[in-house]
C-alpha cells in the first residue's frame, strides 16, 4: 500500500487530537466533582454546625433565663416578673425547634442518633421547666420572701462586709515591697474560696426559697452543708495561712477581722438554718428535685448536642478530604496523559521530518546543480509517494532543458537551420527559442540585405552629399544677392520715409495758412459790409443832395431873372450830386461784387483746409507705411543673413554627410562580413531575398515626417542589437561584432540627426521669413534644387535605408521647405525688382 | 415877373401863343411830362401818407408838410397810365392850383423827377388833335421835343381844377 506523507501527518495529527481530547475530559470531570464537594461543604456541611451551636447557645440561654427566673421567686430581680421569663423561654423553644427541623432539612445522609437523643433531652428539659413554673409560683412565701429579703440578706451582708474587711487587712499587712507575701497570697485565696462557697450558698438559699412549693426542701440540706463545709474548711486555710505569716510580725488586726467573719458566719448559718426549717416546712418539696431534673436534662441535651457538633464537624472533615483525594487523583491523570501526548507528538515529528527533508535536501542538491548549469546530475529515487513523484518531475526537467541546452548550443554555432520541438504550449523556452530562431533568421536575414543598401546608400548618399554642397553654394551666392538688393532697397525706402515726413509737414502748414487766408478772407467781407453801408449814406446824401438841388432849381427858376445865377448853381450842384450818386452806386456794385468774390474765395479756402489736412494725414500713413517697410525690409534682409549662414551650414553639414557616408560604406561591409557568419538555410548563405520579402512591413513605418527627435532608423536599430545581444547571450557566444552595430546604429543617428537638425533649422528659418513676407505673395519660382532637398530629406529619413527612389520617399518637411525657399526667393525678387523699379521711376 | 408870366401863360394857352418857359419834367410810368415850374411848389422825398376816409378813388391820401396838410392824388389814374410801384427815385411833386379860393397845393407821386428844363418855342409843337376834346387830354398843352425825347406839357390847373373831385374835395 502508498503511504504517503499526507497520510503520515493526518495520523500523526488524529493521534495528538486524541490524547488532548482525553485529557480535557479528565480535567472536566474532575473539575465538575470538585466543584459538587465544594458546594456540598459549603451548602450543608458548614451551615448544620453553625445551626447546631446556635441551637447549643439558645439551650443554654433557657437554662440561664431558667435559673433566673428561680431565683427572682426568691429575690426580686430588677422588676422582671416571672411570666415574662416564661414567654423568652417558650421563644427559645421555638426558635430550637425551628433550627431542628433546618438540621433535619440539611442533613444529607441517615438523622443521627446523637440527634435524636438531643431532642429526646431537650423535650424533657422543656417538661422539667414547665413542672417547675406551678410549684415555684406556688412556693413564693411572705416567710421565706421576708427572711431573704431581711435578716438573712442583712446577715449576709455583714458576713461579705467582714470577709472584705479581713480581705483588706491581710492586704494591707501583707504587703512587703513588692507584693503579698507568701502566707498573705494563700489568706487572700482561701478568703476567696470563702467568698465564692458564700455566693453559690446564698444561690442555694434562693433557689430553695424559690421552690418552696415542691419538695425540694430535703434536696437542699446536702448543697447548704456541702458549702458551709467548704467555707468552713476555707476559713481554716485562711486563719492558718494569716496565723503563718504572723511568725515575724503582729497581724492581730487580721486575725481580728477573722474572728468578726467567722461570728458573722455563725450569725447567717444561724438564718440559715432557720430558713431552711421554713421551707422545710412550706410544701416546696419538690422544687429542688424538678430543678435538679431540668439541670440535669439540660446536661444531658447539652451533651447531645455536643455530640451532634462532632459529628458535623466529622462529616466536614471526611469530605474535606474526600475532595483532595480526588484532585490528586486528576492530577496524575493529567500528568500521564501529557506526558503521552508529548512523547507520541515528538516521535512523530522526528519520523516525518527526517523522511521528507532527507529526500528534499536530495531534490534541492539537484535543483541547485539545474539551476547553476549542470545538467550532468543524475536524478533516482525509488520512493512511491510525493517526493518520489518530485523526483519523476525532476528527471523529466532536466531531460528537457539538455534537449533546449543541445538546441541553442546549434545555434551557438551559427546554425539556424535546426528546429525546436516544444515540449507543451507552456513551453516559455521552447516557445521562446522558437520565436527566437524565427527572429534571429528574419533579422540575420534582414540585416544582410540591409547592409548590401547600406552600403548603396552610402555611395549614393556620397554623390547627393556632393550635389547637396553645389546647391547650397549656388544657395548661399543667391542669397547674398538679394541681401545686397534688400540693402539697396532699405536705403530707398528709408529715403521716401523722409521724404514723406517733410511732405507731411509742409501739408500740415499749408493747412494752417489756409486756415488763416480763410480767417482773412472773412474779415474781408465783413469790411465790404461795413463799405456797402457806408455808401449807402453816401447815396442817401447824393439823393438828397439831388433833391435839394432840384428844389433850388424850382425855386430858381421861379425867381426868374433873379434866380438864374442861383439856377447855374443848383445845375451844378445837382450834377455833382449825380456824379456823387453814379460814383456810390458803382462803389457798392464794385463792393457786392467783391464780397460775393471773397466769399467765394473764404468757402474755397475751406474747402481747401480739410484736403490739405487729408493731404497730410495720407503722407503721414505713408510716412508710418514706408517706416514699416523699413523696418520689414530690415528683417528680410537679416532673415537672408540668417538664411545664407544655414546654408553655409548646409555645406558643411552636405561635406559631414559625405564623409560619414563613405565611414558607413566601410561599416556595411564589415557587417557583411560579420553577418557572414550565420547559416540561415542548408545552403549556408543568409537569404537576402527573404530579407527582401520582409520589406513591405517595413513600409508601415512613418515616412516623411522630418524632425530633430524623431527617426524611424533609430528603433529599428535598437531593434536589432537587442535581439543579437539576446542570441549572443543565449548562445554564450562573445559576439565582438554587436558593438559594431550598435556603432554602424550610432553612426546612422548621428548622421540622421545632424541632417535633420540642418534641415529643421533651415525650415523653421524659412518658415518665420515665409510668415513675415506673407502679404506679397508671389507664384513659386522654380527652385534648382528640390532633388537635393528631397535626397537630403532622405538621408533624414535614412533610417529606412532606402535610398532606391529618392523622390518617392521626400518628406513632406524638405517639401515644406523647398516651398518656403521658393516663396522666400520669389518674395526677394519681387521687392528687389519692385523697389528698383521704383527707385528709377 | 411872376404874375406876368403866369398871365402869358394862361393868355398863351388861351390864345395860342408861345409856351416856352421853365418847365419841371417828371416821369410818369415811363411817360415824360413837362410842368411849368411856377406850378410847381417844391419836390419832396417819400413820406408817410395817411389815407383819406370815404376820399374819391383816386386820391391816396394826405401828408403832412412842415405843419400843413396837402391832398395826394394818383396822377397815373388821372392821367389814363399804368400803376406803377414806389421805387428809389419815386419822389412827391406838390402842385399849386389856381382855385376859386387861391392857390391849392396838391401832390402827386412822380417816378422820377428829371430836371428843370428851359424849352423853347421850337422845340414845341402842339397836341395832336385826336387827343383833345377831354378834359383829361385839353390839360395838355403841347409836347416839346427835346434831346430826341417828348415831353408831354401838362397845365395843371386845367387838369385838377376842371376834375370833378366829387365836391367834396375843397381844400
Amino acid at each position: 500500500m502508498r503511504l504517503t506523507i499526507r497520510t503520515k501527518i493526518i495520523a500523526g495529527f488524529l493521534t495528538m487530537v486524541a490524547l488532548i481530547g482525553a485529557a480535557s475530559w479528565i480535567g472536566l470531570s474532575a473539575t465538575r466533582d470538585s466543584g459538587d464537594r465544594l458546594s456540598l461543604i459549603v451548602d450543608k456541611d458548614a451551615p448544620q454546625i453553625a445551626v447546631a451551636h446556635e441551637v447549643l447557645e439558645a439551650v443554654q440561654e433557657a437554662r440561664a433565663l431558667m435559673l433566673k427566673y428561680v431565683m427572682s421567686a426568691a429575690v426580686p430581680d430588677g422588676g422582671r416578673t416571672a411570666p415574662e421569663f416564661h414567654a423568652d423561654i417558650d421563644d427559645i423553644a421555638n426558635v430550637v425547634a425551628a433550627k431542628l427541623a433546618e438540621l433535619e432539612r440539611l442533613a444529607h445522609s441517615a438523622p443521627d442518633p446523637a440527634l435524636n437523643g438531643f431532642a429526646t433531652s431537650w423535650n424533657r428539659f422543656i417538661e422539667a421547666e414547665l413542672s417547675l413554673r406551678g410549684p415555684l409560683a406556688a412556693a413564693s412565701g411572705a416567710r421565706a420572701e421576708v427572711l431573704i429579703a431581711g435578716e438573712s440578706a442583712v446577715a449576709f451582708s455583714a458576713l461579705l462586709a467582714a470577709l472584705d474587711a479581713t480581705k483588706a487587712t491581710v492586704i494591707e499587712q501583707s504587703m512587703s515591697g513588692s507584693g503579698l507575701d507568701d502566707a498573705g497570697a494563700r489568706a487572700i485565696a482561701a478568703l476567696e474560696r470563702v467568698d465564692a462557697s458564700l455566693q453559690s450558698m446564698r444561690a442555694a438559699e434562693i433557689a430553695g426559697l424559690a421552690s418552696s412549693g415542691g419538695s425540694a426542701g430535703d434536696a437542699m440540706p446536702p448543697a447548704l452543708d456541702a458549702s458551709s463545709r467548704t467555707i468552713k474548711t476555707s476559713l481554716n486555710d485562711a486563719q492558718v495561712a494569716i496565723e503563718q505569716a504572723l511568725a515575724g510580725q503582729s497581724r492581730t488586726a487580721a486575725i481580728t477581722d477573722l474572728e468578726a467573719v467567722r461570728t458573722a458566719w455563725s450569725s447567717y448559718v444561724d438564718q440559715n438554718s432557720r430558713l431552711l426549717s421554713l421551707l422545710k416546712k412550706a410544701d416546696v418539696q419538690r422544687i429542688p428535685e424538678l430543678l435538679d431534673r431540668a439541670e440535669f436534662e439540660f446536661a444531658a441535651s447539652t451533651v447531645q448536642m455536643q455530640k451532634v457538633i462532632a459529628s458535623f464537624t466529622g462529616q466536614l472533615t471526611a469530605d474535606k478530604q474526600a475532595s483532595v483525594a480526588a484532585s490528586e487523583n486528576t492530577a496524575v491523570q493529567l500528568l500521564a496523559l501529557g506526558i503521552a501526548a508529548i512523547l507520541v507528538g515528538a516521535a512523530l515529528a522526528l519520523w516525518l521530518s527526517t523522511s521528507i527533508s532527507k529526500s528534499l535536501t536530495r531534490a534541492v542538491g539537484i535543483a541547485e546543480q539545474v539551476a547553476l548549469g549542470n545538467l550532468d546530475v543524475e536524478v533516482i529515487e525509488s520512493r512511491s509517494d510525493e517526493i518520489g513523484v518530485l523526483f519523476d518531475r525532476l528527471r523529466q526537467m532536466v531531460k528537457n532543458l539538455r534537449q533546449s541546452s543541445r538546441v541553442t548550443r546549434s545555434i551557438a554555432d551559427g546554425d539556424l537551420s535546426v528546429t525546436v520541438t516544444r515540449s507543451s504550449e507552456s513551453d516559455h523556452l521552447g516557445v521562446s527559442q522558437e520565436k527566437m530562431l524565427d527572429q534571429l533568421r528574419d533579422v540575420i536575414g534582414k540585416v544582410a540585405s540591409n547592409a548590401e543598401l547600406v552600403a548603396d546608400g552610402a555611395d549614393r548618399m556620397n554623390v547627393t552629399s556632393d550635389q547637396l554642397s553645389d546647391g547650397a553654394q549656388q544657395q548661399s551666392t543667391a542669397a547674398q544677392g538679394a541681401s545686397a538688393a534688400i540693402h539697396q532697397m532699405t536705403a530707398n525706402i528709408r529715403q521716401s520715409a523722409e521724404n514723406a515726413a517733410q511732405t507731411e509737414k509742409i501739408a500740415t502748414q499749408s493747412a494752417g495758412e489756409a486756415e488763416s487766408s480763410g480767417e482773412a478772407v472773412a474779415k474781408a467781407v465783413e469790411a465790404m459790409g461795413t463799405i456797402a453801408e457806408k455808401i449807402t449814406i453816401v447815396q442817401e446824401i447824393a439823393r438828397q443832395t439831388d433833391l435839394l438841388a432840384l428844389n433850388a432849381a424850382v425855386e430858381a427858376a421861379r425867381a426868374g431873372e433873379h434866380g438864374k445865377g442861383f439856377a447855374v448853381v443848383a445845375s451844378e450842384i445837382r450834377k455833382l450830386a449825380e456824379r456823387s450818386q453814379h460814383a456810390a452806386t458803382q462803389i457798392s456794385e464794385l463792393s457786392s461784387d467783391t464780397v460775393s468774390i471773397s466769399m467765394e474765395a473764404g468757402r474755397r479756402l475751406g474747402d481747401l483746409v480739410p484736403s490739405i489736412r487729408r493731404t497730410a494725414d495720407l503722407v503721414q500713413e505713408i510716412s508710418v507705411a514706408t517706416n514699416e517697410q523699413n523696418i520689414g525690409a530690415e528683417q528680410i534682409n537679416s532673415a537672408i543673413r540668417e538664411l545664407d549662414q544655414v546654408i553655409q551650414q548646409n555645406a558643411t553639414a552636405a561635406e559631414q554627410a559625405a564623409s560619414i557616408s563613405d565611414s558607413l560604406a566601410t561599416h556595411s561591409s564589415e557587417l557583411k562580413t560579420v553577418i557572414g557568419y550565420f547559416r540561415l538555410s542548408d545552403t549556408g548563405e543568409a537569404d537576402p531575398v527573404r530579407a527582401e520579402h520582409a520589406r513591405p512591413q517595413d513600409d508601415h513605418e512613418p515616412q516623411g515626417v522630418l524632425s530633430a527627435t524623431q527617426y524611424p532608423a533609430q528603433p529599428k536599430a535598437t531593434e536589432v542589437t537587442p535581439i543579437v545581444q539576446e542570441a549572443a547571450e543565449a548562445t554564450q557566444i562573445d559576439l565582438p561584432d554587436q558593438s559594431e552595430s550598435a556603432q554602424i546604429g550610432a553612426v546612422q543617428k548621428d548622421v540622421a540627426a545632424s541632417v535633420g537638425r540642418e534641415t529643421a533649422k533651415t525650415t523653421a528659418s524659412s518658415q518665420s521669413y515665409s510668415v513675415k513676407s506673407e502679404p506679397v505673395v508671389a507664384p513659386p519660382r522654380n527652385f534648382e534644387r528640390p532633388a537635393d532637398l528631397a535626397e537630403t530629406a532622405a538621408f533624414s529619413d535614412g533610417a529606412e535605408l532606402d535610398l532606391s527612389d529618392p523622390s518617392d520617399s521626400a518628406s513632406g518637411g524638405g517639401f515644406d521647405l523647398e516651398l518656403d525657399l521658393d516663396a522666400t526667393e520669389a518674395v526677394a525678387t519681387e521687392v528687389s525688382d519692385a523697389d528698383y523699379e521704383a527707385y528709377r521711376g | 415877373m411872376l404874375a406876368t408870366q403866369e398871365d402869358t401863360y394862361e393868355s398863351d394857352l388861351a390864345s395860342g401863343v408861345s409856351l416856352a418857359g421853365t418847365y419841371v419834367t417828371l416821369e410818369l410810368s415811363g411817360v415824360t411830362i413837362g410842368v411849368a415850374v411856377r406850378h410847381v411848389r417844391e419836390i419832396l422825398d417819400l413820406v408817410e401818407i395817411s389815407p383819406l376816409p370815404s376820399a374819391p378813388h383816386n386820391v391816396e391820401g394826405l401828408i403832412d408838410i412842415r405843419g400843413a396838410s396837402i391832398p395826394i392824388v394818383d396822377m397815373r389814374h388821372w392821367l389814363g397810365l399804368s400803376h406803377q410801384e414806389t421805387g428809389a427815385d419815386t419822389r412827391i411833386v406838390v402842385f399849386e392850383i389856381e382855385g376859386q379860393a387861391g392857390r391849392q397845393p396838391i401832390g402827386i407821386f412822380a417816378d422820377r423827377v428829371k430836371d428843370v428844363t428851359t424849352i423853347v418855342d421850337t422845340e414845341i409843337e402842339a397836341p395832336p388833335e385826336v387827343a383833345t376834346g377831354m378834359p383829361e387830354t385839353t390839360s395838355l398843352v403841347g409836347v416839346a421835343r427835346k434831346d430826341d425825347s417828348l415831353i408831354f406839357l401838362l397845365n395843371v390847373t386845367q387838369l385838377f381844377g376842371s376834375a370833378d373831385l366829387g365836391g367834396s374835395f375843397s381844400l
